[in-house]
Order: C-alpha cells, then sequence, then structure tokens
C-alpha cells in the first residue's frame, strides 16, 4: 500500500505540472494581449504605465521563466488577480466554488441513484417495453446537448408553468449571503435537473449492460439451480458486483460533468464555475481561465482517484492482488 | 423434429441489418439537398414577417427579424458539419499517428504517447475546448481547431491498443527479424489493418465534435453574424424566452440532435459491418 | 417394478428467437432423450462437446431460458416434474455440481457459498455451521478455504469445494455437469470418486460428459447422446468385461472403440452437420443404407434399462 501511495503522488505532481504547463503554454499563445485585455477601455493609461503593468505581470522574462515564476506563485497561493472581477481569482473561485459544488454534486448523486436504479431495471427485464422505453432514452439523450435540455426545461418550467426562476443562484437583488436556502434550492432545481437528465443515460446504458453480463454468467445459473429466484439474487448477490463498477464509471465521469456544468450554468445564468471560465475565455481573464482549468483538472483528478480506490476497496479480486504485490 | 438455422450470413450486407444506416443516409442527404436548394433569401431580414409561428410557408417559424428559421437553421446545421467533419478528421488523424508511433517506435515512445493521452484527459473536454479556443484567438478558426486538437485521446487509446496488438502478430515479428525498417512495417503492416478501426473510430468522432462545436459557438465562442452556426442561434433563442418563440429553441435543437443521431446511426452501423461479432 | 429416482421419456427442447419483424428462428438442441436413473446409481450421459447435453442438467432444475420450449416427459421418484414441483426440488432434493469455479460468485467468500447452500438445501440456521464444518472435513478442505474467494481456489480445492456445495443437507438426485474436464488424471478419480462415495450412500448421480473414459470404471450405465438423440444406454460392466461388440449402435461403438486403452480406432468421424430428418449418425455409418437417410429411429429395448436406437 505506501508504494502504491508513493506512485500516486509522483504521478499526481507530474501531472499537475503537466496540464498547468499545457494551460499556461495555450494562454500565452493567445493574442490578446493580457495588458490591454487588464486596462481595458481606459484610455488615460500611458506607454510607461503599460510597461510597468507587463513587469508587474512579467511579460519581459522568458516563457518558461515565467511558467517557473507561475507556478511558484500559485503553489504559495497567489493565483493572480481576475481581470473581469478585479479581485483575486482565489476569491472568485471561493465564491464560485460552493454554487458550483452544489449544482454538480446533486446532479451526480440524483443521475447516480437514479440511472443506476433505471439500469438495474432496465437490464432486469432485457427487452421488455419498459427496457426498450429507457434504452431508447438513454441512447436518444446521449446525443443530445445539454444546453439544449437546459432551454428547453427553462421554456417548460419557468416560462410556460412559472414554477422555478428564469436565471441565477438566488434571486435577483439579493446578495448570495441574503438569500434563504429555500430560495437557493428553487433556483438550484432546474440547472441540476439538466445535468441529471443528461448525465443519466451513460451510466442507465453501463448499468444495464452490466446487470444483463450478471444474469447470464455462471454463478447466476448455479444460483438458480440452488433454487434462488432471478430477482432475490440479483438483489442479495448481484448489487455488488453491478454497483462496483457503476460506482467506479460514475467517479470517472468528472470531466463530463464539469463539462455539462459549464453549459447548464450559462443556459440558467448560474454564478458558478463555468460560467466564470466562459466569461473569462470570452473576454481574455487569463488567471482566472487559469486559476479555473487548475481547479477543474483537480476535480477530475480527485474523481479518478477516488474510482480507483473505491474500486480496490470493494473488489476483494484486486484488493487482495495488490496487497500480495506490494 | 425439425432443426433449421434460417439466419443469413452476418457478414455480408443484408437490407435488414443496415436498414438504420440507410435511412440516416437518406436522412442527411436531404438536409444536403436542402441547403443547396433552400432559397437564401429567407436570411435577409423581413420586418413583416416577424415572430412567426411554423406555418407550410416556414416550417420552423421566423425570428424577431423576420428571417426563416429553417433556412438559417440549415445553413447553421451545415457551417457546424462542416467544422464538426474537418475537426474530426484532423483529431483521427492525430490518433493515427500517435497510436502507430506508440507501438512501433519502442517503449520510450509510447509512454509518451501514453502521457499525452493522461494530460489530454485531465482537463474537462469543454475546459480544453475552451482554452484552444483562446489560445488561438476565437472565431470559427478557434472553435475548428479547438474541436480538431481535442478529440485525439481516447482514439489515439484505442488505435494504440489495436496497433500493440499487431505488434506482436507473428508475421511483423518476423518482418522484423527479416530487418524490416519501422516506416515499412508501419506503412505495410500497420495501417492497413488500423483503417477500419481508423474509419469506425472517425466516423464515432463526428458525433462528439458536431456537439462540441454547438457546445462551443452556443457559449459565445466563435462568433460569426453572417453564417450563425446552430449554437448560437440557440444562444439567440435565450433572449427570446420571454416572448413564448418555443419555435426559436425547440426546433433547431431537434434537428441539430436528429442530425447527431444519425451521425451516430451510421458510425454504428458501419462497426457493426467491419465487426459484426463485437457487441 | 422398481421405483426410478429420474426417468426422462422423449425429451425435446426447442429454442426460439424473433427475428426480424414477425419472423421466427429455432433451434432445437435436443431432439428424443430418455434416459433412466435409480437411486444409489451412478449413470453418465456422454456426447460430444456442444452437443447440447448440458442442457438436460437445466432441463431436470427448471432453469432453461425463457425461449426455450420444452416437450417430453420427465419424472422425479414416480412423479411428473411440474415447473412448481422442480422450484421446491432445486436447491435441495436436486443439485447441480456445476462445472468450473466460474459457478461461484467470484466476490464472497467460500464460507458465504457454502452457507448460502446450505440454506437453500433447507438446513436451519441453527445447524448450518455443522453442517459446513461435516463439509470441510469430508473433502480435506482446510478451515481457511472459507475465508478464500473463489479465484483463490487451486484446481483440486475448486473440485472439493464444488462437490461440497452439494453435499449439504440431504440431496438426493445430483447433476454433475462435466465433472472432469480441465482436471489431470489424479484429480479426474479424486472427482469421480467423491461421487461414488455419494452414490454408495444412496444418491443418484447424474454425470454430464464428453469423457467417456474417465467414466467407465465409475458408472452403472453409459447413456450416449448424438446431435439431440440418445442412441443407446447400456450396462458398463458387460461391455468392459465383454468386450465393445455388446454395443449395438455403431456410434457407440465408434465412440468406445476410440479410447485409449482398447484397440485403438483412429475412424470416429466428425460431425458433419445435423439432420432434419434420418439417423443423425447416418451419413458417417458404416452400414448406412436408405432406410437411415430417410427415416428416424426409434427406441427397441432390449431390457427394461438398455436400448438402442437404429434400424439393424
Amino acid at each position: 500500500m505506501p508504494s502504491y501511495l508513493l506512485k500516486k503522488s509522483i504521478h499526481f505532481l507530474a501531472l499537475m505540472v503537466a496540464v498547468t504547463a499545457l494551460a499556461f503554454t495555450l494562454v500565452n499563445l493567445s493574442p490578446v494581449d493580457p495588458v490591454s485585455a487588464y486596462i481595458g477601455t481606459d484610455t488615460r493609461i500611458g506607454l510607461e504605465q503599460r510597461e510597468a503593468i507587463a513587469h508587474r505581470f512579467g511579460l519581459d522574462k522568458s516563457p518558461v521563466d515565467r511558467f517557473g515564476f507561475w507556478l511558484n506563485n500559485i503553489i504559495h497561493g497567489n493565483w493572480g488577480e481576475s481581470l473581469i472581477f478585479r479581485e483575486p481569482v482565489t476569491s472568485v473561485i471561493g465564491k464560485r466554488f460552493w454554487p458550483s459544488l452544489a449544482l454538480m454534486g446533486g446532479a451526480w448523486f440524483f443521475s447516480g441513484v437514479i440511472g443506476f436504479t433505471l439500469g438495474l431495471a432496465a437490464g432486469f427485464k432485457q427487452n421488455s417495453w419498459l427496457d426498450r422505453l429507457l434504452s431508447g432514452y438513454a441512447y436518444f439523450l446521449a446525443s443530445t446537448p445539454t444546453f439544449w435540455v437546459g432551454i428547453l426545461l427553462l421554456m417548460l418550467f419557468s416560462v410556460k408553468l412559472g414554477l422555478t426562476p428564469i436565471c441565477c443562484a438566488w434571486p435577483v437583488g439579493l446578495q448570495a449571503g441574503q438569500a434563504t436556502l429555500g430560495q437557493k434550492f428553487h433556483h438550484l432545481l432546474l440547472p441540476m435537473m439538466t445535468l441529471s437528465i443528461v448525465g443519466i443515460s451513460a451510466i442507465i446504458l453501463h448499468t444495464r449492460q452490466k446487470v444483463i453480463d450478471l444474469m447470464k454468467s455462471d454463478f447466476s445459473v448455479f444460483a438458480q439451480a440452488q433454487g434462488v429466484p432471478p430477482l432475490r439474487f440479483l438483489v442479495t448477490q448481484g448489487l455488488k458486483h453491478v454497483s462496483i463498477p457503476a460506482i467506479t464509471v460514475h467517479l470517472a465521469s468528472f470531466g463530463e460533468l464539469f463539462g455539462g456544468s459549464i453549459l447548464a450554468e450559462q443556459v440558467f445564468s448560474y454564478p458558478g464555475l463555468g460560467q466564470a471560465a466562459v466569461m473569462a475565455g470570452i473576454r481574455g481573464d487569463t488567471p482566472l481561465l487559469l486559476g479555473i482549468t487548475i481547479c477543474s483538472a483537480l476535480f477530475i483528478y480527485f474523481g479518478n482517484t477516488v474510482a480507483d480506490l473505491s474500486y480496490r476497496l470493494l473488489d476483494p479480486r484486486i484488493k487482495l492482488e495488490g496487497v500480495a504485490i506490494s | 423434429m425439425t432443426c433449421c438455422r434460417t439466419g443469413e450470413s452476418r457478414t455480408g450486407f443484408s437490407f435488414y441489418y443496415f436498414r438504420h444506416l440507410i435511412l440516416a443516409l437518406l436522412f442527411l442527404l436531404g438536409l444536403i439537398a436542402l441547403r443547396l436548394f433552400l432559397d437564401s433569401s429567407g436570411l435577409g431580414t423581413n420586418l413583416t414577417l416577424m415572430e412567426e409561428a411554423p406555418s407550410w410557408r416556414h416550417p420552423f417559424g421566423t425570428d424577431s427579424l423576420g428571417r426563416d428559421m429553417l433556412i438559417r437553421t440549415v445553413y447553421g446545421l451545415m457551417v457546424s458539419l462542416k467544422v464538426g467533419l474537418m475537426a474530426a478528421t484532423i483529431s483521427a488523424l492525430i490518433a493515427l499517428t500517435l497510436g502507430v508511433a506508440g507501438a512501433i517506435f519502442g517503449r520510450w515512445a509510447d509512454l509518451a504517447v501514453t502521457w499525452l493521452v493522461d494530460v489530454g484527459m485531465s482537463l474537462p473536454h469543454l475546459v480544453l475546448l475552451i482554452l484552444i479556443s483562446f489560445a488561438v484567438g476565437g472565431g470559427e478558426k478557434g472553435v475548428m481547431l479547438a474541436v480538431a486538437l481535442s478529440h485525439w485521446p481516447s482514439l489515439t487509446r484505442v488505435l494504440r491498443a489495436e496497433a500493440l496488438q499487431l505488434k506482436s502478430a507473428p508475421y511483423v515479428v518476423i518482418s522484423k527479424k527479416f530487418g524490416r525498417s519501422s516506416w515499412y512495417i508501419a506503412t505495410r503492416h500497420f495501417l492497413p489493418h488500423l483503417v477500419p478501426q481508423f474509419l469506425i473510430g472517425l466516423l464515432l468522432l463526428f458525433p462528439h465534435a458536431i456537439l462540441h462545436e454547438a457546445a462551443l459557438s452556443f457559449l459565445g465562442f466563435g462568433l460569426n453574424p453572417h453564417t450563425p452556426a446552430v449554437g448560437i442561434l440557440l444562444a439567440e433563442s435565450l433572449q427570446h424566452l420571454s416572448t413564448g418563440c418555443w419555435w426559436l429553441g425547440v426546433l433547431p435543437g431537434l434537428l441539430l440532435v436528429m442530425t447527431v443521431k444519425m451521425f451516430d446511426v451510421i458510425g454504428a452501423g458501419v462497426k457493426k459491418y467491419f465487426t459484426p461479432y463485437k457487441d | 417394478m422398481a421405483e426410478y429416482l429420474l426417468e426422462v421419456e422423449h425429451l425435446a427442447l426447442n429454442f426460439y428467437r424473433h427475428k426480424g419483424f414477425a419472423g421466427q428462428e429455432s433451434l432445437s438442441p435436443v431432439v428424443d432423450l430418455s434416459l433412466k436413473l435409480m437411486a444409489g446409481e451412478i449413470l453418465a450421459v456422454v456426447g460430444s462437446s456442444g452437443s447440447g447435453k448440458s442442457l438436460l442438467a437445466s432441463a431436470v432444475l427448471g432453469i432453461l431460458p425463457g425461449n426455450c420450449r420444452e416437450q417430453g416427459l420427465i419424472k422425479y421418484r414416480g412423479q411428473v416434474l411440474t415447473k412448481i414441483l422442480r422450484q421446491s426440488l432445486r436447491g435441495s432434493d436436486i443439485r447441480l455440481i456445476p462445472q468450473s469455479v466460474s459457478y461461484l460468485n467470484p466476490l464472497y467468500t467460500i464460507g458465504w457459498q457454502l452457507k448460502q447452500a446450505a440454506l437453500a438445501a433447507g438446513v436451519t440456521p441453527a445447524l448450518v455451521r455443522t453442517e459446513i464444518t461435516e463439509a470441510i472435513t469430508r473433502y480435506e478442505l482446510p478451515e481457511s478455504t472459507l475465508k478464500l474467494f473463489p479465484h483463490q481456489l487451486s484446481g483440486g480445492m475448486a473440485r472439493r469445494v464444488l462437490t461440497a456445495t452439494a453435499t449439504m443437507g440431504s440431496p438426493r438426485l445430483l447433476i454433475a455437469d462435466e465433472p472432469t474436464t480441465g482436471l489431470d488424471e489424479d484429480l479426474i478419480t479424486e472427482s469421480l470418486k467423491f461421487l461414488k462415495t455419494l452414490a454408495d450412500d444412496g444418491c443418484g448421480i447424474l454425470i454430464i460428459t464428453h469423457d467417456l473414459s474417465a467414466v467407465t470404471d465409475f458408472a452403472d450405465y453409459v447413456t450416449v447422446f448424438i446431435d439431440g438423440l440418445s442412441v443407446e444406454t447400456c450396462q458398463t460392466e458387460t461391455v468392459v468385461q465383454q468386450g465393445w461388440t455388446t454395443l449395438k449402435h455403431p456410434y457407440s461403438r465408434a465412440l468406445w472403440r476410440s479410447l485409449p486403452v482398447m484397440d485403438f480406432w483412429d475412424g470416429l468421424p466428425e460431425n458433419s452437420g445435423r439432420h432434419s430428418h434420418g439417423c443423425p449418425f447416418a451419413s458417417r455409418c458404416e452400414g448406412c443404407q436408405d432406410l437411415c437417410l430417410a427415416h428416424h429411429p426409434n427406441i427397441s429395448n432390449t431390457n427394461e434399462r438398455e436400448y438402442v436406437r437404429c434400424h439393424f
């Protein structure tokens, strides 16, 4: 186990350096001049001041030095100042992290639980009308853009039925701190539904296939031969088989979840990290874009690591072999 | 007492098994025909026809400037398709190069390729798209490059695995013992076997690329006011939500989803044709 | 008349599969299969791989897939086995000894699986513990086996565990599916000795196998199965003592003579596809005549237990 952790940490550090280097290179390739982006339309600033700003940004150094300088700052918690919000990137991210987390966490949980249950039903009743309906839904949703689902829900629930608010994470005109939990949940509902509806399809299809494979397995036949009815077999012995890979797959889908949240936040003008990333990308807010990029990479890495660990902890075949090796 | 086996050979082309594929192709051909034959004058503003609901004359209705939404959608879809197809092809070629290179140029090359794939996959796809789009300065070109340069990791993984399997195939081993160059082995032995995998991978990339193009243009990257991609139409529809013009958002989106689905079906059909034994 | 533990009369199994919009495909792996088994006996059903003989076990246990239609009659202790009866008997009276360790749930320990088998067999929860201890002592398995997972078992241990699952409680009929596959000679003998002991204790044992040579020393009767038909049942003792000429069906003779211990005969023909009518062996039979190609032969009984299905 210690060697496993060591290997994991080295891999983590190397990956993070590579990802930050990639992101840093990309934003530095941009023809958008960071100094102009910082100054904006303010015409009073002269050439000297521009040079001073460029120096402060480290633009007069070589790209490698700049990367080292920047990475050092990042590690020390200095993530720079957002050009759009005129406040430290860390504080922008800090404010927007919680709404995004609530959105993604809720969607992740609901799509997981509902998708898993529906997948169980579809796989157990393979080729029934229920299965056809659910698989059809899942296949259709697989080629449906998240933002379109968001638009449809918005049209139906907010415009037509007036059940849910049309935008934002709390009532317009209030500060985040002034809104009640109920209000926040009310605003969260539709974006979360959007993400869940799309996210559910992968987990339905995956679970369904696992159940079908499970019910065809030799040990399922043997359980039946011992007089265990199929449904009881699935519930008492099969859930472990289906849920372990489902948890792993669902944890490994953090990337799509984050991408989906960008789109959902854009549709609902929801003030989370995704919306900030879009603003930063369009308006050339390099520090903020880099900051969110790092966050998203950490988020995915976290998902993948927990997926890997849960697999090792839950599946005896892997756990025991792992111990035998180390 | 009889035992009949009427199942026809799965490897041959039969209309029954590939009827979805044929329908999908017909759908796409119809779309292209629409693009060619629809009168582009409907794209101009016409203030006498503002916000008309769908009708026979304007099946997708008109927008707030009186423009025909069907024509706008078809033109927009063509932009999305063009960008998506080009980008997917570039991505697939990158994947092929990396996959083969990883397999034939030894351990270090393979490590480098797997590492590249790992790095490429450690950012959310959409974040990578935004970064690349930002890097090349946005615009339609930005969207194209972003989609083209971000879709190779998963296909690289598939092709690398396939190439690694080929590497230990007896005829490749013998070829190597005969002193054939890496280049010879790559072009004569690897490519012919990887072509079906490559084609399937390419076709299955299309729907992804098109969807990502739509997502990026929806988010406002690559604004092109003259020939708006379908994502932009959908973004516009958000601004007209309260007017009750449901057709602005619903119908273009529906056509987009159907088009993407058709590419999906074509990909799955071709996959079934090449590898009938797989799933 | 003695009461048979298990009687299978003219069993036929048809699989249906939807094809296209309204079409249907059918496949008949078992066309006409008959056999009889008494308590305390071992009967081996011998047939080539893929001849559908494993479906016999599923049929007796009543766990055939939903798209399979069963015809014919299966009787257990004189009673016709109905769906409900099979349901109540499987796992308790009638047991399957599976082919390989893949029939054990890979995510649960051996101890857990033995417990499940015991509970399924109707052992009261209070007695499960003693029952398991007895079983592992009987098959000389160390106590630590109970904590292992299936993938950690060696081939020999797996065989013992699989046999042990079937002996919980008080079984009457054991169906051993391919008990010799993938084992070396010593383990094959050991595996079959376990079955012999169980038969001596009064169980009826049905062995389904492709390996005639392995079972001749242990089985009381052999039923030869080819392309969906049972073509001959004979007493092994007679054949072993008096030679292969006592066998009546040319396929049984061929099968028996390709045994390494007998005078070797390399003429066992390959399966050349199925016939919708006529004797399935006709195309490979030395004595094939027009009649054999045209008509499906019926069973003719030599005595109450032995029969042959041949026109000559």
